[in-house]
């Protein structure tokens, strides 16, 4: 695929976050996806597993694309995030509060499908939550 | 320049960061330049007032990944960190996408790593 459609298929995802559609985004994972996060390494498995958790902390969240560079299989993008804590984060238990933050990611697509993830979170989100992740 | 350049302009910067040497790291930045953190915008002379004012020391510098497009660099770059006073080692990743010009950067858009909020807070003001 050309980093022209690479970047289509980022913002079909975003997309599919957005309408909270996670199994139209699993099933554009390769099944050996994995999520580099900075607490470890995530499986597509334990991704199922967790999205609901995610989706329960921020039921409201709304991504916006701001940036996008591609090259080769990699896209990097920056995108924002919209939301209110509502469910346990991190360790962080409900808040109410809103957050508006950036968070930027590393996509490697092969074949038209995501195979490896890396992100890197907003110091914003501490400030925001008034607490810091676990 | 192209993408080629730019991206060894990019990968020079970070060795050389990686050195310790922010004195030649510094020239390589247009003096217009600024970085568009999400705390708020910062420019060269910020920077370099941070630099010299912090409490914390950089041990290494690691770029983990570097993707390139047009005028733009973008790069997730590892910082291992010493606090001064306690020598604790805290390591955080952030992100950039850089625009370059002219074989400078010109500007910044910048996601400081939430694992940074275990230092101690940046002096900015």
């Amino acid at each position: 695929m050309s980093t022209k459609e690479n970047k289509a298929l980022v913002r079909h995802v975003v997309e599919f976050w957005n309408r909270r559609d996670m199994d139209a985004f699993f099933a554009l994972c390769s099944p050996e996806y994995v999520e580099h996060l900075p607490t470890g390494d995530v499986s597509l498995a334990q991704l199922k597993k967790y999205a609901h958790t995610f989706f329960t902390a921020f039921p409201d969240i709304s991504i916006t694309v701001k940036d996008m560079v591609a090259e080769g299989d990699k896209v990097a993008v920056l995108v924002n995030w919209k939301a209110t804590h509502q469910g346990e984060y991190m360790g962080i238990p409900p808040t109410g509060k809103k957050i508006d933050i950036t968070v930027a990611m590393i996509i490697k697509i092969k074949d038209g499908k995501w195979v490896e993830f890396w992100n890197v979170t907003d110091i914003r989100l501490t400030q925001q939550l008034g607490a810091v992740p676990k | 320049m192209g993408v080629k350049e730019n991206k060894a302009l990019i990968r020079n910067l970070y060795e050389i960061m990686n050195r310790g040497d922010m004195e030649t790291a510094f020239k390589f930045y247009d003096p217009g330049f600024i970085e568009h953190l999400t705390t708020g915008d910062m420019t060269l002379e910020q920077a370099r007032q941070l630099h010299a004012r912090t409490d914390v020391g950089v041990v290494s510098v690691t770029l983990d990944h570097i993707i390139a497009e047009g005028d733009e660099v973008a790069v997730i770059v590892t910082w291992r960190m010493i606090q001064k006073a306690t020598g604790k080692k805290h390591d955080m990743t952030n992100a950039h996408i850089i625009k370059i010009s002219k074989g400078k950067l010109t500007e910044a858009w910048s996601v400081i790593d939430v694992r940074t909020a275990q230092l101690s807070k940046p002096h900015m003001d």
